[in-house]
């Protein structure tokens, strides 16, 4: 049992790793949003085919991502059962790791059914 | 089942009365001194309450003020900052610090911890918070009171629009709360993470301590954010820096960005303290454990991140591109998967039990009721159309009412009454008690219900005054009436506080009247339970019937004092294991005197007397290294048999040290600091490319300075390396070694933060002209407050080592500051990449 303060952050950081994946999801598709869709007629940036772009990719590996964490722990979660606690952090991983799934399915769908840039 | 004893029982009389000396309770005026939870928890509760007595009293003069049209009770100018002051006192000054209160004041004895692991941070937070909220409150007696609003929006508060020092009372005086906020935030996060009773891993930790985890983690991920903004602003309006100023380069939506991004998770670190209470408390009342514990605690995991990336629906008027919006209203519906997960869990944890309709239980039936309605308006504004229909009307005031009143307020009294028996002798009248809920129910009703029709009838929030003809006077005085039963409601639950609390401190409360499951409900006194229980269940005393006698009798670990002093068992943050026994501290002036300097000096700072705010800055300084001089005792002798086979020492450095976790939560508030200054940067830059370089011509300094700072900071890590390493061995010559690395470092790191600021200097960029200027000074300034911290902490180590206060076995405070020095360094570095390469690489 890894129990030491190092091991612990770090099993946190693992633990809410896939709110952080949509949280960078989020970041990433709302910025690329914010260079290629003009403001009120200004030039933008980027063009607005990379919003698209930015969008399909990051979802795709945030998605990746996310399945990678929940498949991880799962199988974690399998092959231990001696430690109460571990397999509560095992659990709330891939609970965690699914929500983000719909977080990310839902945060890029307005980009991916309507137009790159609508008016 | 019994758990078996640790120690035999019964235990010597003079065991207990020496554990009663210890923590014997300064007597007297001295009482202010007092450093431990169970009278800073009351305290800071006290506080909180007479902040909420005071912007309770300034919406009665609004509502009265709209009760008839045209009314000339409040003139325009005090109804402005009545309404902005009652705003910013309820969300900064009564509803945080009620909910940190309560956290300082439960969570020990929920913990069966002796106090929380830093006593005198939590003196300072309360005492800076007190005296900075009185100051503040003590504003509108002067006619200087802010009038733009709770989340005080430039251009209006800019000096054009905002002149005097009106707006300068709340830029300051917030920021130097939400420090004190922070203070308490770092308390929280490691006293729930380290200073459990032993075996209480993080599954069968009470799942309020896991609300103040994702509470205390909000605060450090968002506050930042607005300190940022605060000081921004200030710069603006003190010296001139543009970044809110379009003219020159500036966006006011980038104070909109950096308010909201605190301002969102605001509503969470009220709400999930409050959600916290309820699955206390209705598990008790219903007689059964909470329905779906591991589903709960992921849920409120997931409402803290989805928190943090929602902001921009606070934004949806402003003109940002639809597709941006949309984003951020998806998001928004996104949290109410959790939050849907959570009613749920309470739903069913109410049907599998029976409840009993005591007075708490009625507090959670209203705010189960009151709070669903405030969600659901919530998914109405979430969506956009909606949103741009009702925006800044009294449909959005009776939204977040019914949200904040709902999800925090409600809870808030039933907590109150659920208790009250640990914290007096005897509990509050279940008959007041259920007066109080009706009458603070139907108020809140009759007040803000009518709010969603008269926005839909067009009422702009926060006007002074309205003409007879439009048809909103009937609702306003609905509305009115409301208000009035509320303060009813108000007062009698004061009646029934000061007829029935009595504050016991030196020995139990009224008992465990609920028959409730979790450790608090075993007596407690100022030294927290007699001896600390291993824990192996969820409901430690339903699991076990005679756990709370054999605790009281100091069966358990640490029945007396190994080190002769104030201690509490420190243990290990996953599994909840002994590591070590930590050295508390007593009673002291010191958290007292540098809290209400850091308070002056803010105060000073708003009168623009820079002098007099020095001044006080190092009286504080002072104070702080007095606090601090005491601390990093080193172990009390060898490691001493706490209970069950369990020898461990009694003192601790490096990771297993809550002085380095503290330091790393410390850390987080940095980089987060330091992150919103980057996003500010690249925001502007987004919205105003022609005030950066590429379309000015401004010059970039010469490659020398950037490169020689980063070898000077580069070094200065470096020398704090050697210095660690000289430190490490035992022999008393390498005691120069570690000084001179030491000053090395401290020396090498002003030489880099210098030759940064004077290349910026000698290239002839002025922080007035544009906000690109304005943005490198302030990033410049944060790294030099930064590196003046260093500076005093590195002074203060090196002061250690000359008084023989540092060695390999007594580091705690070396190993700490070097921990913080690196950081330093990296952000050091990281800076200079944002000044030098991102002008070149973004043109």
């Amino acid at each position: 049992m890894r129990d030491s303060a190092r091991a612990f952050l770090w099993e946190m950081l693992e633990m809410t790793s896939g709110p952080i994946v949509w949280f960078g999801h989020l970041v990433l598709v709302y910025g690329a949003t914010s260079l290629g869709c003009s403001r009120q007629g200004e030039a933008t940036l980027i063009g607005s085919e990379v919003v698209t772009g930015v969008t399909v990719v990051s979802t795709l590996l945030a998605l990746g991502g996310s399945a990678w964490l929940i498949a991880h722990h799962a199988r974690d979660l399998a092959e231990q059962g001696d430690s109460e606690a571990r397999s509560f952090v095992d659990r709330v991983t891939i609970a965690l790791g699914a929500f983000a799934v719909i977080g990310i399915v839902w945060t890029a769908l307005p980009a991916l059914i309507g137009p790159a840039c609508p008016t | 089942m019994t758990l078996p004893a640790l120690h035999e029982v019964p235990r010597p009389e003079t065991e207990h009365d020496k554990l009663r000396e210890i923590w014997r309770p300064p007597s007297g005026l001295r009482f202010i001194t007092a450093v431990n939870n169970t009278y800073i928890g009351i305290f800071y509760v006290g506080a909180a309450l007479l902040f909420f007595l005071l912007a309770g009293l300034l919406a009665l003069g609004m509502r009265t003020q709209l009760l008839f049209a045209e009314n000339e009770f409040l003139s325009q100018e005090a109804y402005n900052q009545f309404f902005t002051m009652h705003g910013t006192i309820m969300m900064f000054l009564f509803a945080v610090p009620a909910v940190e209160a309560m956290g300082v004041f439960l969570l020990p004895p929920m913990l069966a911890a002796r106090d929380l692991p830093f006593p005198r941070l939590s003196a300072y937070a309360f005492w800076a918070y007190f005296v900075g909220g009185l100051i503040f409150f003590g504003s509108l007696f002067f006619g200087l009171a802010p009038r733009g609003g709770w989340f005080m929006y430039p251009p209006l508060t800019s000096t054009q629009y905002s002149p005097g020092i009106s707006a300068d009372f709340w830029l300051l005086g917030i920021g130097f709360i939400e420090i004190s906020a922070i203070a308490g935030a770092v308390e929280i996060l490691v006293g729930v993470l380290r200073t459990r009773a032993p075996g209480m891993s993080l599954d069968k930790l009470p799942i309020y301590a896991w609300a103040m985890l994702v509470f205390a983690t909000l605060i450090v991920l968002a506050f930042p954010a607005i300190i940022l903004g605060t000081a921004l602003l200030e710069l603006e309006r003190a010296f001139g820096w543009p970044f809110f100023d379009a003219a020159r380069g500036g966006d006011p939506l980038l104070w909109q960005h950096l308010f909201w991004f605190f301002g969102h998770p605001e509503v969470y670190i009220i709400f999930l303290p409050a959600a916290g209470f309820v699955s206390m408390i209705l598990p008790t009342m219903a007689g059964v454990p909470l329905a779906g514990y591991r589903l709960v605690v992921i849920a409120l995991l997931a409402t803290g991140f989805t928190a943090m990336g929602v902001w921009v629906h606070h934004m949806f008027a402003t003109g940002i591109p639809s597709l941006s919006v949309s984003f951020f209203s998806a998001a928004s519906m996104a949290v109410a998967v959790p939050s849907g997960i959570q009613v749920f869990a309470w739903i069913a944890t109410l049907a599998s039990g029976r409840l009993r309709f005591h007075t708490p239980a009625l507090f959670l039936l209203g705010f189960l009721f009151i709070f669903t309605l405030g969600g659901l308006t919530g998914v109405m504004v979430g969506l956009v159309p909606f949103d741009w229909q009702v925006h800044d009307t009294y449909f959005i005031v009776a939204h977040f009412h019914y949200v904040l009143i709902g999800g925090m307020v409600f809870p808030l009294f039933a907590a109150f009454y659920y208790w009250a028996p640990i914290a007096s002798i005897r509990p509050l009248s279940e008959r007041l008690g259920r007066w109080v809920f009706g009458l603070l129910f139907v108020g809140f009703n009759v007040a803000f219900f009518p709010m969603h029709i008269t926005g839909l009838l067009g009422m702009p929030r926060r006007v002074w005054t309205y003409p007879a003809d439009v048809g909103w006077e009937g609702l306003n005085q609905l509305s009115t009436a409301g208000a009035y039963l509320i303060a009813a409601a108000v007062l009698l639950f004061l009646i029934d506080v000061l007829r029935n609390f009595r504050l016991t401190t030196d020995k139990g409360g009224a008992g465990n009247v609920w028959n409730a499951g979790t450790l608090e409900w075993i007596e407690n006194s100022t030294y927290g339970v007699r001896s600390i229980p291993p824990v192996d269940a969820r409901e430690p005393l339903w699991a076990h019937r005679d756990l709370r006698e054999l605790t009281e009798a100091g069966a358990y670990f640490l029945p007396g004092s190994v080190t002769g002093g104030r201690e509490t068992l420190v243990t290990s943050p996953l599994e909840g294991r002994p590591q070590f026994v930590l050295q508390l501290p007593g009673p002291g002036w010191s958290p007292l005197l540098a809290a209400v300097a850091t308070a002056l000096g803010f105060f000073m700072l708003t009168l623009k007397l820079v002098v007099p705010a020095l001044v006080l800055a190092g009286v504080t300084v002072a104070f702080l290294c007095i606090w601090l001089w005491g601390s990093d005792p080193g172990p009390a002798g060898p490691p001493a048999d706490v209970g069950g086979g369990h020898v461990v020492p009694t003192s601790a450095s490096g990771p297993l040290s809550h002085s380095w976790w503290g330091t790393v939560v410390l850390i987080v508030v940095l980089a987060m600091l330091f992150g919103a200054l980057v996003f500010s940067y690249l925001y502007l830059w987004t919205v105003s490319r022609q005030v950066w370089p590429a379309s000015t011509g401004q010059p970039l300094p010469a490659p020398f300075w950037p490169l020689a700072a980063a070898a000077a900071f580069a070094a200065s890590s470096l020398a704090m390396a050697w210095a660690n390493r000289a430190l490490g061995r035992s022999r008393p010559d390498r005691r120069a070694s570690e000084r001179v690395g030491l000053g090395l470092a401290l020396g090498l790191l002003v030489a880099a933060f210098l030759l940064e600021l004077v290349g910026q200097r000698a290239s002839g960029l002025s922080p007035t002209t544009s906000s690109y200027g304005a943005l490198v000074y302030v990033g410049i300034a944060l790294e030099g407050a930064l590196v003046l911290a260093l500076v005093v902490m590195g002074l203060y180590t090196l002061a250690r080592s000359l008084t023989g206060r540092l060695g390999p076995e007594r580091r705690a405070t070396f190993d700490n500051t070097r921990l913080l020095w690196h950081y330093g360094v990296a952000q050091g570095l990281a800076l200079l990449v944002l000044l030098h390469l991102a002008p070149l690489v973004l043109g």
